[in-house]
């Protein structure tokens, strides 16, 4: 009796060797470069680097010094802060409510038997798995002032004078457009297969039934494939928002925030910030802002997506 | 199948060719880059339309000499190549044992281990780039490949997620006649579990790749003497003045995507399909 105990003892104990020895990395890792990391953010924010002859750069606590600068920021309306927050939230409304949805209804009409659907879908997948910094660089040739494509086009059809004199990625009025068009020509096809994938999960005969009650083409697409697809919407809806706080890499590339901070979002503050202007503390700031806010909106928009998709089971 | 209507076809005809169109604007930039990349610059100054007169692939040559603080494109691709290897590596293999653990043994903290997966995903985490920025200068990382490997060792990413709904479905009763076979955890892990999950970590491993390949933000901000490729064309891109040599620009930039087309259209079902399979379900 006693021998048994001692062997299921030492079974449990193997399991718990293997388990501590296999989630030993992932969760240092995780207490490193999340525990840590965001308590360090916590602690930068409220810090400064002491540019006294003296020190040898160290950092020092300045209370709520930052804040107040970036609030100061905020209240100027021609600050570059206010610009950021913006472009950020003009983005986030692009990819939620032009991007998403068309990327539902092209996922719908490929699924609908369109012609050269496999190709269509292959092809408009591809932006997103060719380097951003390739994709900017075709992008910028396209609109370039001396050799590019559209201009000559422009000229030829007689709208000549609708090119920005400065070039469109850097004259002040068309720059943020530009940044914009950039992110929908690019950003169209990304969604497309975890849509398609969602739709064709989707039982024939629940679409069959809709059919036989008459329902028609947009009507099926309205009444019965978004309601049933609407895990995927909501999930691909949240990471959307979270665009508000990330989204840096288009500017960067295209303008690299100018004309006149005229295209700068949140993120690209930061990473300027940091990167450019060796700003840890105004970057690390910015970031607990952003976390402030930015996670109970996201919180808030999980719990309404609950709500307006439910979970259907088929 | 009901019939189509005639509506319905008109609908989708008109789709059509708005799709043709959108088509025709991702591939003929790229085209028109080809075409040009085989221009001699003077033409190309001269004309940027026709075929060129005189056929030239001295571009493609020339574009290998190209250099970014004395590094070549081949210098580029190994980088880049070093950088696959070693982050796929550490981010498949940690997302895979944490995966694994969690989808197929009972602990405490479970729940929160996966809930906190979740989460972490969703949370805007640009803030802390400043804080990672600092260590990495504190601990000597700053600039070196190790710290990038490091950096990717996190096991609770998207990966995660793919990899967990995968083990939860392959069957238990393999690794049970291991252990009746006398095999520890370890060695049932390695040896039984694994190869069977290559297909899943197959899946994550190939975007992975495509996403180191084509990420330029993370050596531009933690490591920016490793000049990968993606990296190396920004900075040529940064250096391009107006009466830069285009043509081979065309060529070097073309010469940067080849790798990831082939890849992509080798595995392009692989890829569409785990997309769309491995959308997170719940």
């Amino acid at each position: 009796m006693k021998k048994i105990q001692a062997i299921t003892l030492s079974a449990k104990w193997k399991e718990r060797i293997f388990l501590l020895t296999m989630m030993a990395i992932p969760v240092a890792h995780f207490l490193v470069f999340f525990v840590y990391i965001n308590l360090d953010t916590v602690a930068l924010s409220f810090q400064s680097l002491d540019r006294s002859p003296s020190s040898s750069g160290e950092y020092i606590f300045v209370g709520w010094q930052n804040y107040r600068e970036i609030f100061r920021g905020l209240t100027s309306p021609y600050s570059v802060f206010t610009k950021a927050i913006r472009n950020s939230l003009l983005l986030f409304a692009l990819n939620n409510f032009v991007l998403l949805p068309l990327g539902i209804l092209f996922a719908y009409l490929l699924h609908r038997k369109m012609p050269l659907a496999g190709a269509f879908r292959v092809i408009f997948y591809l932006p997103s798995i060719v380097s951003i910094v390739v994709l900017t660089m075709l992008f910028s040739f396209v609109f370039d002032s001396t050799n590019g494509i559209i201009n000559p086009v422009l000229e030829r059809l007689g709208l000549g004078h609708i090119i920005p004199e400065d070039g469109w990625l850097r004259s002040r009025d068309t720059a943020m457009k530009m940044v914009l068009l950039y992110c929908f020509w690019a950003g169209i096809g990304g969604n497309i297969p975890l849509l398609s994938g969602a739709i064709q999960r989707i039982p024939e005969e629940l679409r069959e039934a809709g059919r036989l009650d008459g329902v028609g083409f947009f009507g099926e697409l309205w009444h019965i494939v978004i309601p049933l697809i609407g895990t995927t919407v909501s999930t691909l809806y949240m990471f959307g928002t979270t665009v508000i706080f990330t989204i840096f890499l288009q500017p960067k590339l295209l303008t690299g925030g100018g004309p006149d901070g005229e295209t700068y979002t949140i993120a690209l503050y930061i990473v300027e910030s940091i990167r450019e202007s060796g700003e840890l503390t105004m970057g690390a700031t910015v970031g607990i802002l952003c976390a402030l806010i930015g996670t109970p909106i996201v919180a808030i928009t999980k719990r309404l997506l609950e709500k307006i998709f439910p979970t259907y089971e088929y | 199948m009901v019939k189509k209507s005639a509506a319905e076809i008109t609908i989708l005809w008109i789709f059509f060719v708005l799709f043709v169109i959108y088509a025709i604007t991702l591939l003929f930039p790229v085209a028109w880059c080809l075409n040009n990349s085989f221009k001699y610059q003077k033409e190309f100054m001269l004309n940027t339309w026709s075929f060129p007169k005189e056929f030239t692939i001295a571009n493609w040559i020339s574009s290998f000499e190209r250099e970014i603080e004395g590094t070549n494109l081949a210098g580029m691709f190994v980088n880049s190549i070093i950088l696959i290897v070693g982050c796929s590596f550490c981010s498949i293999g940690s997302s895979a044992v944490t995966a694994y653990c969690l989808a197929k043994y009972n602990f405490r903290g479970k729940g929160a281990f996966y809930s906190l997966a979740v989460v972490l995903m969703m949370i805007p985490s640009t803030g802390s780039t400043a804080a990672i920025y600092k260590m990495f200068f504190q601990i000597g990382l700053y600039d070196t490949f190790f710290g990038i490997f490091i950096m990717n060792l996190g096991g609770f990413g998207s990966g995660f997620l793919l990899l967990y709904g995968f083990f939860k479905n392959l069957p238990w009763s393999y690794a049970e006649a291991g252990f009746i076979d006398g095999a520890s955890h370890f060695r049932v892990f390695f040896t039984v579990m694994l190869p069977m999950a290559v297909p899943g970590i197959a899946a994550v491993a190939i975007l992975t790749c495509i996403g180191i390949w084509n990420d330029y933000y993370t050596v531009y901000m933690y490591a920016p003497s490793i000049i990968t490729v993606a990296y190396g064309m920004q900075r040529l891109v940064a250096q391009t003045s107006y009466n830069a040599n285009y043509p081979e620009l065309f060529a070097l930039m073309l010469l940067s995507m080849i790798p990831v087309i082939v890849v992509f259209c080798v595995f392009q079902k692989t890829i569409m399909n785990n997309t769309a399979v491995g959308g997170l379900k719940g």
